[in-house]
């Protein structure tokens, strides 16, 4: 037995497989007793799910509406946004070919007929013979205009409409306030738009045809008024859906739902005191339960928005009992009631409370489904919060993992955009820059295109923690997102190159070099732009003496005596395009440069500059090393009395 | 005596047969260019190089076979006419399920712009025409020499 343990080990053979070798049976102490687990019930999609489960966002991938090739992948905002447009174009013209041209597309094979992709049918025109049921189809399809159309053929014809199918027509109508949602069919554009929290006011058309269809219908009931009064507080008229709606009690019909939830949501609108503001909501509240209409999530989720436009003390009454009945209905909250108890228990009288701390808890951990317009707005509002009054990254980092597990919360561009900029201006402050750049990498440019605003608050970092190392990285960023034509980001670039540390190791050398290529990058890619702009008549980039300054001592520490001529040639040469002068600490560094290199050339065009701006011991300084050095020979010191390169031309 | 009934016999194999479909003839200056697809004669189907057209109408009771090859002979026009002078390779037709991807490498001196437009307008169109949900599955070379795999 041993002498096979012996061989096992000396040729490396696993333990256990040893132990198989040997006769001898085990000794069985303390045999766990093997508990076999209860059968757990499963679904028929359990198992998609787990699946699912190990599939996380790839964020080295482009967002599916592009096309998945390195050409064609956006980086920078305004291509993301130009090529999603340009395929919805596309499309559109696709539709239009189909819309025109009937006659070439008549080939159908497809049995049974997919009524989506039939050619569009042909538009009803006005003063054509319509029945009723075009007019159903119409409301059916949900087509606006095209309804109003029939609507009217229908009229000039003296046809008679049913009274159910005119208050149909009466909800759709009001309810889109008789513009045609053109944004219904382009997603892109929609994505792309940006969507108001708050709905404009006074957009309600007055004497449209919305009123002049409930005006057509005989036996006004509940249903009739709420319609038109649901378009007209939708679409901001809001004093004269209160009226109607004052109107409709005083004949004794009961309200939608949808009704109230509107007025709930105007009441900072309708009443101006806080305690008007308080008595109103409360009345519509009874008035409700008056009425017999059971409240909603939407109900509640729109009176607590109202409760942030009340008082301190009214607020911090009424938010608590909203709540409870809320529980007590058996209504589950939705990410929009936590936008609102956030609106209202966090602000600048409160400060900071624990209320965020507390609803992040509770919220972030889960996926959640959209039952309110307003949901969607949680996470800007979140981090908007977090921001003002508890910068916590480890807050804006759970809201950033909520983001990620909930992707349709940020539903569309300027919505993400605000989201990350609030994000990355807090990291900026409280991250450690290593970490930063972690997240940087994961997010950007897939997920997200830092504005110009975010590219310097991450500069601005960078100089404050020192993390020059990543100065290349973040340079060939900004190339891409196209965010060379900002001065001032160019400026913070041209400052960090400069202050690198001078040190003998590798790496801080390697950095000295790349640093110098960024420097020459940064000056080819200025200069194009400038001949581009100069040709169609547009301000030139300029480029400052300080950053010109900051460029020659790039190139100086590199060792780039090439760029470090052209620079100052330029500095000389183009002095109406350079504001400032550049300081004298730098021009002594170039002078020292110059003279130890016994550049003779460049000696005289720093002294003769320097004489003209006026750094007289920059002068001093190199016609003392030029008495020195035998090198420079007699006729330097000559030669640099004289002022004009014209005469030192002639000589020459 | 070998020789001729060597001759005579009903010879199959492919130095024999001469066979030309999917062949490209050597040029007198060596100046055609060929894909990595062009330079793999039919016979090295399934073994070099892949089907062009992938679907089930060639299988036991496959439906639609005749009209499926029209279909995608169509897609292939439509493809070369609409993305005119941009396709490197020939258009590969898939059909999984109801959708139908039409794949290919394309040349990248067009503004990237324009390949989306062309995208989403050959990806409505062909929709409706095919009545089913098509999708272009694009890749790009920089310069037209990039796919060349041999030059005969």
């Amino acid at each position: 037995m041993k002498r096979i343990l012996g061989l096992g080990q000396r040729c490396g053979l696993p333990r256990r497989r040893v132990s198989q070798l040997s006769t001898e049976s085990k000794s069985s102490t303390a045999e766990p007793e093997i508990v076999i687990p209860q059968r757990i019930p499963r679904g028929p999609t359990d198992i998609l799910r787990a699946l699912a489960s190990t599939i996380h966002k790839d964020h080295t991938a482009p967002h599916y509406k592009f096309i998945d090739d390195p050409y064609l992948i956006p980086v920078s905002n305004p291509e993301k946004r130009s090529y999603a447009l340009a395929m919805e174009s596309g499309r559109k013209a696709a539709r239009y070919m189909l819309t025109n041209f009937p006659e070439c597309f008549k080939n159908d094979p497809a049995e049974p007929k997919v009524e989506l992709f039939n050619p569009p049918r042909a538009a009803f025109q006005p003063g054509a013979q319509n029945s009723e049921e075009d007019l159903v189809r119409c409301i059916d399809e949900i087509n606006v205009a095209e309804s109003l159309v029939v609507y009217e053929n229908l009229k000039t014809h003296g046809i008679k409409i049913s009274q159910e199918n005119l208050l149909k027509l009466l909800q759709m109508v009001s309810f889109f306030n008789e513009t045609p949602p053109d944004e219904m069919l382009s997603i892109e554009s929609k994505h792309l738009k940006r969507k108001e929290r708050q709905p404009r006011r006074n957009q309600w058309k007055v004497g449209g045809v919305a009123e002049k269809i409930f005006e057509e219908i005989e036996n006004k009931d509940g249903e009739a008024y709420s319609a038109l009064i649901r378009g007209m507080l939708k679409h901001g008229n809001v004093d004269r859906g209160y009226k109607l709606f004052e109107e409709m009690l005083t004949k004794n019909l009961v309200p939608t739902r949808h009704v109230f939830n509107h007025l709930i949501r105007w009441v900072p609108l309708l009443k101006e005191s806080h305690q008007s503001r308080l008595a109103f909501l409360m009345e519509l509240l009874n008035r409700m339960e008056e009425c017999g209409v059971r409240p909603d999530l939407i109900t509640f989720n729109s009176a607590l928005s109202a409760c942030s436009r009340l008082g301190h003390t009214d607020r911090s009454k009424i938010v608590p009992e909203l709540l409870a009945e809320m529980r007590f209905l058996g209504i589950e909250p939705s990410l929009a009631t936590y936008g609102h108890i956030l609106e209202t228990q966090c602000t600048p009288k409160t400060g900071p409370s624990d209320a965020l701390h507390r609803v992040l808890a509770e919220v972030t951990q889960r996926q959640w489904e959209v039952r309110d317009p307003d949901d969607l707005f949680f996470l800007v509002v979140a981090m908007e919060k977090v921001v003002a009054y508890s910068p916590d990254r480890d807050l804006a980092y759970q809201l950033l993992d909520m983001a990620e597990l909930n992707p349709h919360l940020l539903f569309n561009a300027y919505n993400e955009s605000l989201f990350f900029q609030q994000l990355f201006k807090l990291l900026c402050v409280t991250e450690d820059f290593d970490q930063l750049m972690l997240v940087y990498n994961r997010l950007v440019p897939n997920t997200y295109s830092p504005e110009a605003s975010v590219v310097q608050e991450i500069l601005t970092c960078m100089q404050m923690q020192a993390a020059h190392r990543y100065l290349p990285q973040l340079w060939s960023d900004i190339v891409l997102l196209y965010h060379v034509e900002r001065e001032p980001i160019l400026k913070q670039v041209l400052a960090l190159a400069a202050s690198v540390e001078v040190g003998e190791t590798e790496e801080s050398q390697k950095l000295q070099q790349q640093c110098a290529v960024l420097a020459q990058d940064m000056q080819t890619r200025v200069e194009a732009i400038n001949e581009e702009r100069s040709r169609v008549f547009r301000m030139p980039i300029l480029l400052d003496a300080e950053m010109l300054s900051n460029m020659l001592l790039t190139y100086l520490r590199a060792d780039q005596m090439a760029w470090v001529s052209k620079t100052l040639e330029h500095l000389i040469k183009n002095q109406h395009l350079v504001p400032g002068v550049p300081s004298a600490t730098v021009l002594m560094k170039l002078a020292e440069k110059a003279c130890e290199k016994e550049d003779k050339a460049m000696a005289l065009a720093c002294a003769r500059y320097c004489d003209e701006i006026g750094h007289e011991t920059v002068v001093d300084f190199i016609k003392e090393k030029a008495a020195e050095n035998k090198n420079f020979g007699p006729d330097f010191l000559t030669r640099l009395e004289r002022k004009e390169a014209a005469e030192d031309r002639e000589i020459e | 005596m070998f020789a001729w009934f060597s001759r005579r016999a009903f010879s199959t194999t492919n130095s024999l047969c001469k066979k030309q479909a999917g062949r490209y003839k050597p040029s007198k200056h060596k100046g055609k260019h060929l894909t990595y697809e062009q330079a793999c004669p039919p016979y090295l189907i399934a073994h070099w190089k892949s089907w062009l057209s992938w679907n089930t109408g060639g299988m036991l009771d496959g439906v639609r076979t005749a009209e499926t090859v029209m279909d995608d002979m169509f897609i292939r026009k439509f493809m070369f006419g609409t993305f005119h002078r941009l396709f490197l390779t020939e258009v590969i037709v898939k059909r999984r399920h109801n959708m139908i991807y039409v794949g290919g490498v394309i040349d990248q001196s067009t503004l990237p712009r324009k390949i989306y437009f062309l995208t989403g307008y050959t990806e409505e169109l062909l929709s409706y025409v095919l009545k089913c949900p098509v999708k272009l599955e694009l890749q790009s070379v920089p310069h037209r020499d990039d796919v060349t795999y041999r030059i005969v």
